[in-house]
């Protein structure tokens, strides 16, 4: 089918883009600037687009999960988040519900750790 | 080199809104600036650690940023509307009401020269579907800008009531009605439609309430009422029209008949039957300079206008009365 591969694309963004937050919150316990967040999640194997994560920062900063201050100790001034209190505990239940969504799912999939998921449904 | 990063940044923060520009403009710089580093940084383990930004690496990460109208929109906020969907079912409502008087005014308004003071058919006939086409595109045009600028200035906090109307319980839902019930929306909005265009009409066009002629080939006319006698009945004409209209968008609303609306109706029924008694009883309304034979044609007319409305109100109460008491 010509559009399968179109379809399959756009589900698996709308699955990532649910865990995003919760990627994005998670590297951020320390003061990262915009640039290095996207290195560090990036070699971790998060692809994320910049011109998603910047504006996502601003947003979560403006929820009032994340502070963020100019430093001009470097060699340019950077804007730096870093988790508040109240983005820790935000990020503490969406860790917990990914954990629990992570056992639900896997029993419903029947999936064993290092099987490949086999689509036959029986 | 610095020159294209600028203009991209200038070019990003021109869409943005005034309060956050500034520091967005900055933070982009700053960003852009160390996706450069990065890129010579790759470089220099290709070339040797002489290597320098030029003008083409700066463009590929510009470019891999994506157009500076995309990066904007990514800034602003998710929902960005005209007219958003707290407001649309009642924009929508407002324009079909809307649309509906314009048509049946510009209707009239062609239709009635043409009767009564026999202006030619065919030029003004040609004319009314290009009238109703601007006609209609100045009202659709003028309600979407006042939508948009509520959607625009409404404060979060209005536009927040508006969706937590949305909020219902199962119990408030009203029952299905009665067929005998039933309100058509359209007829309620037509009902709408006449009595704006009645009281346009009684307030602006009373001058047009005229017996026309012809006099030696030409058009001319005598007022039917006396001007200032009728003027002294206008304001209770024109409460007794916002009443019901007030009583339709109530209608609207519920949209079907419940006791209170029936008691309503039959109320605002018989204060238009005691004021059209009221006023039709006067002698005094009418022009005396019609002549003997016209008044008596007029006053006669007046009697057939009061018999119809005491009929059809007789009518509607009884009707009203006989649904209520079904129930």
């Amino acid at each position: 089918m010509a559009g399968m591969e179109e379809i399959v694309q756009n589900l698996r963004m709308e699955l990532r883009r649910g865990t995003l937050v919760m990627c994005v919150l998670s590297q951020l316990k320390e003061a990262r600037y915009g640039y290095s967040l996207i290195q560090g999640l990036t070699n971790k194997g998060v692809q994320i687009d910049q011109n998603t994560l910047y504006p996502l920062l601003r947003r979560l900063e403006k929820q009032g999960l994340l502070d963020s201050s100019w430093s001009v100790d470097e060699a340019r001034p950077r804007k730096y988040y870093v988790l508040n209190e109240q983005g820790l505990l935000v990020l503490n239940s969406l860790v917990k519900e990914w954990s629990a969504m992570h056992l639900t799912i896997s029993a419903l999939l029947n999936f064993e750790e290092g099987d490949e998921y086999d689509a036959r449904l029986d | 080199m610095q020159d294209w990063i600028e203009r991209y940044v200038y070019a990003v923060g021109e869409r943005l809104p005034r309060g956050q520009r500034a520091d967005i403009e900055k933070e982009l710089y700053s960003l852009i600036l160390d996706a450069v580093d990065d890129k010579v940084a790759g470089k220099k383990e290709e070339h040797g650690p002489g290597y320098t930004a030029n003008e083409d690496d700066v463009i590929e990460v510009l470019e891999g940023f994506g157009s500076p109208r995309e990066v904007a929109s990514n800034y602003l906020p998710q929902r960005r509307y005209l007219i958003g969907p707290e407001l649309f079912d009642t924009y929508t409502m407002v324009l079909k009401i809307v649309l509906a008087a314009v048509a049946l005014g510009l209707g009239v308004a062609t239709l009635v020269p043409i009767i009564v003071a026999g202006v030619p058919v065919l030029e003004n006939l040609v004319k009314l579907p290009l009238q109703l086409f601007s006609g209609a595109i100045s009202a659709v045009g003028s309600i979407t800008i006042i939508f948009a600028l509520i959607q625009y200035y409404g404060s979060e906090s209005t536009l927040a009531n508006a969706r937590e109307k949305d909020e219902w319980r199962v119990r408030d839902l009203s029952p299905v009605p009665l067929p005998a019930n039933r309100l058509k929306r359209s007829s309620i909005i037509a009902e709408i439609c006449f009595m704006v265009l009645a009281i346009v009409a009684i307030n602006f066009f009373l001058d047009y309430f005229a017996v026309f002629y012809l006099d030696r080939g030409e058009t001319t006319f005598i007022h039917l009422f006396n001007l200032d006698v009728v003027r002294v009945y206008i304001p209770y004409f024109n409460v007794l029209l916002f009443l019901n209209i007030a009583l339709s968008a109530y209608k609207l609303k519920l949209g079907q008949w419940n006791t209170g609306l029936r008691v309503g109706s039959v109320m605002l029924s018989l204060l238009g039957l005691l004021l059209l008694l009221v006023f039709f009883t006067n002698p005094a309304i009418f022009n005396p300079e019609l002549g003997e034979s016209l008044l008596a044609v007029t006053s006669l007319g007046a009697r057939f206008v009061i018999a119809i409305v005491v009929l059809t109100t007789a009518y509607d109460i009884i009707n009203h009365l006989v649904k209520m008491l079904k129930k």
